[in-house]
């Protein structure tokens, strides 16, 4: 059996850790925070099958024609700007979670694509990228015959 | 757990301490409405419920993935499943002429105030 040593105080210690973080959200360290929490990064999955990568990101609101997509070697870019939508002047902004600006993301694909067939597709907020795995990369299937 | 509108810093910590509150919404005020915006990107507009029960603005929803056999997930950092969200309005809002669309991934929930709550310019003789 191992030997825990006894910190009774722990616990308490532990609490006075949390007081002193909510304290620091309420000053400065809440700004960094915010700012971390308000850039732009779409959520991705990225999914592979026989034939291809398939990257998936949330851009909900974003216009087409403000989306970059770029592929170099193995490497897809995802770049573009979110823009506030129509927004009056005399607004109040009551509460804000959604996050705004530029934004761009790059995902390394673990095997080579074929750059010349990549299609990609933007419908209610979702791009999604179809890389087809280079021929070099796809898995082989070797039969061998029994005799 | 409800977001009281004017309260938003408390909204913050409550989402950031206690795991997740999704989907992201703003909440904006014009002379004569409140708008939501929600971001749910890949939800479909049937499986999207939107009701107010005396002051409590309720948006519920599930946001299904699409799993096909055969794929290997390499990554993944989207949400899936259900979701609810509330929020309490406050006084002299028009519960009956609400209005929702929901297009390019935002559902978009229009409240419109009542006509008592609605600014009134006023000429100065």
């Amino acid at each position: 059996m191992a030997l825990v040593r006894r910190r009774p105080f722990r616990d308490m210690y532990s609490l006075q850790d949390e007081i002193n973080r909510m304290f620091d959200e309420f000053s400065g360290g809440a700004l960094d925070r915010v700012d971390k929490m308000m850039k732009v990064v779409p959520a991705a999955d990225v999914v592979e099958n026989k034939d291809n990568f398939v990257v998936t990101a949330e851009l909900p609101g974003i216009r087409k024609d403000e989306i970059r997509v770029a592929v170099q070697n193995n490497t897809l870019m995802i770049s573009g700007e979110k823009k506030k939508e129509t927004e009056n002047k005399g607004d109040t902004w009551h509460h804000v979670e959604r996050s705004y600006g530029t934004f761009s993301r790059s995902f390394e694909l673990p095997a080579m694509v074929d750059s010349s067939r990549i299609k990609a597709d933007f419908k209610e907020g979702v791009l999604i990228v179809e890389l087809p795995k280079a021929e070099a990369a796809k898995p082989k299937e070797i039969r061998i015959n029994v005799k | 757990m409800y977001n009281v509108i004017f309260s938003p810093l408390a909204a913050r910590i409550f989402r950031d301490n206690v795991g997740y509150a999704w989907p992201d919404v703003d909440i904006a005020e014009s002379s004569d409405s409140f708008s939501f915006t929600f971001e749910i990107p890949g939800a479909l507009k049937e499986d999207i419920k939107i009701w107010i029960d005396k002051d409590i603005l309720t948006v519920t929803g599930e946001k299904k993935g699409s799993n096909s056999d055969g794929q290997k997930t390499i990554s993944s950092e989207r949400n899936f499943g259900n979701f609810e969200r509330s929020f309490k309005l406050p006084e002299h809002v028009d519960k009956n002429n609400v209005q929702a669309k929901f297009v390019d991934g935002l559902l978009v929930v229009i409240i419109p105030k009542s006509q008592e709550a609605k600014v009134k310019e006023i000429t100065i003789n």
